[in-house]
């Protein structure tokens, strides 16, 4: 919880840790807060080092969005609501019960879930937009362009209309997150007023498991 | 505090309500959104089975968690 004390961060990485080494798994990466010192502190503590960057995560107020932008000639898009005929257009060996599995949790929308076709019905991009009522918040994640349809507007196309249907369903903020070494996206995201708000560090270290 | 472990989506609805808890005491804090734990989801993982370590207060509310995945 955000009002936890030093020693009560401590406690739950050293259980952590712990508890993570009795199965058998010896070592651990985390992505930390660069401005969280009290973290960064106890896993420097443990041993641990920072192994590399992590993640740039942006917020978008709603109120703030972009109108939708226009969508390329001889695309269409849809929420998967209306494309259940077909697999699921994120279906990958890494994925194979992907939709099974979204169905599962309890914020998944099938109608926040877009994707783009080109004109001989190929996946060309899509986007996942996930709505929280209890919060009031939107996230995004994944979003993807395909390589043969890159530099089309695809991605932000998708990417405005999925904030504009995160705020027609009372979304206030928006949070997205992308890698630093990826220009793309941080020139589209912050294109759109999406606004940085913290950058990571990933921390690489043992646990007992290791360390026994 | 109590601790417990938790599995598969036993572990996936706790960990959804501690950070919602996160998320509606403070705007920014907290490194993750419920949501992208449910998206964690999608992908199956040897660490699926594995119990995960979650602290709940006395009123049964996820207090903090340690979430490990491959």
């Amino acid at each position: 919880m955000p009002d936890a004390n030093p020693e009560w961060v401590a406690h739950v990485v050293e259980r952590g840790l712990t508890h993570i080494g009795e199965y058998g798994i010896g070592v651990v990466e985390l992505e930390v807060d660069r401005a969280d010192d009290v973290m960064r502190n106890v896993l420097f503590g443990d041993g641990f080092t920072v192994k590399g960057d992590g993640l740039i995560e942006c917020w978008l107020d709603a109120g703030a969005r972009p109108a939708i932008s226009p969508l390329h000639d001889g695309y269409r898009w849809f929420s998967r609501r209306d494309t259940m005929q077909r697999p699921h257009h994120m279906t990958e060996p890494r994925r194979p019960d992907v939709e099974q599995r979204l169905m599962q949790t309890s914020l998944y929308r099938s109608d926040l879930d877009l994707v783009i076709f080109d004109s001989e019905d190929n996946i060309a991009a899509y986007g996942l937009f996930w709505y929280d009522p209890q919060t009031a918040t939107g996230v995004v994640e994944p979003m993807r362009t395909r390589d043969d349809h890159q530099q089309r507007g695809l991605a932000r196309h998708i990417l405005t209309t999925g904030i504009d249907l995160l705020a027609e369903a009372g979304a206030k903020r928006i949070s997205i997150g992308f890698e630093p070494d990826n220009p793309a996206s941080s020139h589209l995201y912050l294109s759109v007023s999406f606004e940085p708000h913290r950058r990571t560090d990933v921390f690489s270290g043992r646990t007992s498991a290791a360390a026994s | 505090m109590r601790e417990q472990n938790l599995v598969g989506l036993d572990y996936v609805e706790a960990v959804t309500a501690l950070l919602q808890r996160v998320r509606s005491a403070h705007p920014t804090k907290g490194l993750y959104e419920a949501a992208e734990m449910q998206w964690w989801w999608s992908v199956p993982r040897s660490t699926d089975s594995l119990g995960q370590l979650f602290w709940f207060d006395d009123l049964g509310r996820p207090e903090a968690a340690v979430i490990v995945t491959d």
